[in-house]
């Protein structure tokens, strides 16, 4: 097996134990990178000097004898919607498309803190917008294992770096699907987790209310790890909160927990609209879980149908707010052309922004406007709350929920995008997790008879990652590892 | 459904063609009636959560960058200030 191919956990005991060198990682990830890159497209920006630096310092200390963090020398990709301090962020925007934060997020202090290796900045659409990674101003990532088809997105970029070997893990960020769409797409792990575990501090806005910071990875381990060093309250995201650490067993392997447990099955994941091999897939999870003493039941989760409507609503009120900073006169692009300070800020937003960014910030400022919002922002989130209520009362009952991560593949590339309905719809089994803040992981099953992944969701109640990643980690032990790709 | 492009536009400081205004027209009309046909909640529900209490830090004033640093990315600067064009005569 070659390095790029194995996940983080076992790397670090590698490293730990002086098996192979960082640098041999990050020198084996670069060579993957320069393989591979110009058929996947995953990343903007490219960090390898930086990253050798790292792990360099990693080998160093190791030499040295000295305590690390399970994270130092892992070769990590960042969504380009993180601020890295001196390093180009540009939420694959043209309107950001020479901005170099003067400060690092608050998940980069903590990843270099670990010493992990940063690689690089991820592509994704445009200001985290979309499904495919088609709305990036830069270029369009492939799906690893069909490079005609999309990877997802918002996060495309982040998934289809870990799973074409061209990061060990990354960071994506999840509005309504963000991470777990591509990381069904694309046949790897995507958490997207409670509301507030995260900081939200250097994640560039899009739905403030919405958006999370999650890990994309090989397995539920890396996911676990990634999460354990990224979480935690941070006085400078006042919407962050306290999270008990999560001392994570590497080595929990216990699939009686399985025996017993209650799990639900909404029945209004499994519409109509939900590809046929997908549902057979996820209904083979089921089947599988039962077998080994799980409690299955159906049950209704009536306002989800409506959570889409309310996610659009909700997201696009905070996008028209947060995306009025972008005026050409503090950061980023500024066109060439005006007399006026209105003609100004009409024409830069005009050519720094695409189209989906324009259509999301009209509807948001229309909504706003007055003598609309009890008409639509109201009605929308007092659909959140009864979305809300919905959940905890199911998790009175039941101890997590189980569905299809989204309704099809992926879709080969211009298919879906510039028919917005059809591209909305791929959300449609993943924004009632972002409405209601609780946490969500896709994992995956099984490819299709195209040879290319399905993926289902867990959810759990607000702050209960570690059981998720318990009954993720059985799901996973139980299913075993789908074929990688072969690029 | 009636919305007014022009305005709409002009309020979000972006100009768009005809074609572009259409469609997106088109698509903010079908969620607008998507929300629309939404049935009816219960208005006294609240959208607050109330165990969700906020910790803000101490409002003190700190100098975590230098003017330098912020204007680095500024489009034009002169004199230590970001430039915009003329407004007063």
């Amino acid at each position: 097996m070659n390095l790029y191919e194995m996940s983080a956990t076992k790397l670090s005991k590698m490293i730990k134990s002086k098996e192979i060198s960082a640098l041999e990682l990050t020198n084996s990830i670069f060579s993957r990178i320069n393989s591979v890159e110009p058929k996947i497209q995953s990343y903007v920006t490219l960090c390898e000097e930086d990253a050798i630096k790292t792990a360099k310092l990693v080998d160093e200390k190791i030499s040295k004898g000295e305590k690390t963090s399970p994270l130092a020398g892992i070769p990590i990709g960042i969504k380009d919607n993180i601020c890295t301090k001196n390093i180009l962020t540009t939420c694959s925007s043209k309107m950001l498309h020479n901005f170099i934060p003067p400060y690092d997020a608050t998940v980069i202090k903590k990843l270099k803190n670990a010493n992990a290796v940063i690689t690089g900045k991820l592509n994704m659409d445009e200001f985290a917008m979309g499904s495919s990674t088609e709305t990036s101003y830069f270029k369009t990532t492939t799906n690893p294992y069909n490079t005609n088809c999309v990877p997802g997105g918002s996060s495309g970029g982040s998934a289809a770096s870990v799973a074409a070997g061209e990061a060990i893990m990354s960071l994506g960020s999840d509005t309504g699907g963000s991470i777990r769409q591509p990381a069904s797409y694309c046949g790897v792990v995507g958490l997207k987790p409670t509301y507030g575990s995260i900081s939200r501090y250097g994640l560039i806005a899009f739905a403030s209310s919405l958006d999370q910071i999650g890990p994309i990875t090989k397995s539920v381990d890396d996911s676990a790890l990634l999460y354990s060093i990224i979480s935690g309250q941070d006085p400078l995201d006042a919407t962050s909160r306290k999270v008990n650490h999560i001392d994570w067993d590497y080595n929990f392997s216990d699939i009686s927990m399985i025996k017993g447990l209650k799990i639900a099955v909404p029945e209004e994941y499994f519409s109509d609209q939900i590809d046929d091999d997908i549902k057979e897939a996820v209904f083979n999870v089921i089947k599988m879980l039962e077998k080994n003493g799980a409690k299955i039941s159906k049950i209704s989760l009536p306002s989800t149908p409506h959570a889409l409507s309310a996610y659009y609503i909700i997201s696009s009120a905070e996008a028209s707010s947060n995306l009025a900073r972008y005026d050409g006169v503090h950061y980023g692009y500024r066109s060439e052309n005006y007399s006026t300070l209105t003609e100004m800020y009409e024409n830069t937003r005009t050519e720094g922004f695409g189209n989906e960014v324009k259509a999301r910030i009209m509807l948001g400022t229309y909504i706003l406007s007055s003598g609309y919002y009890d008409t639509y922002y109201k009605r929308a989130k007092l659909l959140q709350s009864k979305i809300i209520s919905e959940f905890q009362e199911t998790f009175k009952e039941y101890d997590v929920i189980l569905t299809p991560t989204v309704p099809t593949p992926p879709f080969p590339i211009g298919a879906e995008i510039n028919d917005a309905t059809k591209m909305h719809s791929n959300d449609m089994n993943t924004v009632a997790s972002n409405i209601s803040g609780i946490p969500a992981i896709s994992l995956p099953c099984c490819l299709n008879k195209d040879a290319l992944p399905i993926g289902f969701q867990l959810m759990c109640n607000h702050f209960e990652e570690e059981k998720l990643f318990k009954i993720a980690k059985c799901c996973e032990l139980l299913i075993g590892n789908i074929k990688l790709p072969n690029i | 459904m009636n919305i007014d492009m022009i305005h709409l536009a002009k309020l979000c400081k972006i100009k768009i063609d005809n074609k572009l205004s259409e469609k997106i027209k088109n698509d903010i009309s079908k969620i607008l009636k998507s929300v629309e046909d939404l049935p009816n909640f219960d208005k006294n529900e609240s959208f607050f959560d109330p165990n969700n209490i906020m910790t803000l830090r101490d409002d003190v004033a700190k100098q975590e960058f230098t003017r330098d640093d912020i204007l680095k990315n500024a489009p034009k600067v002169k004199a230590g200030c970001a430039v915009v064009p003329k407004e007063i005569d």
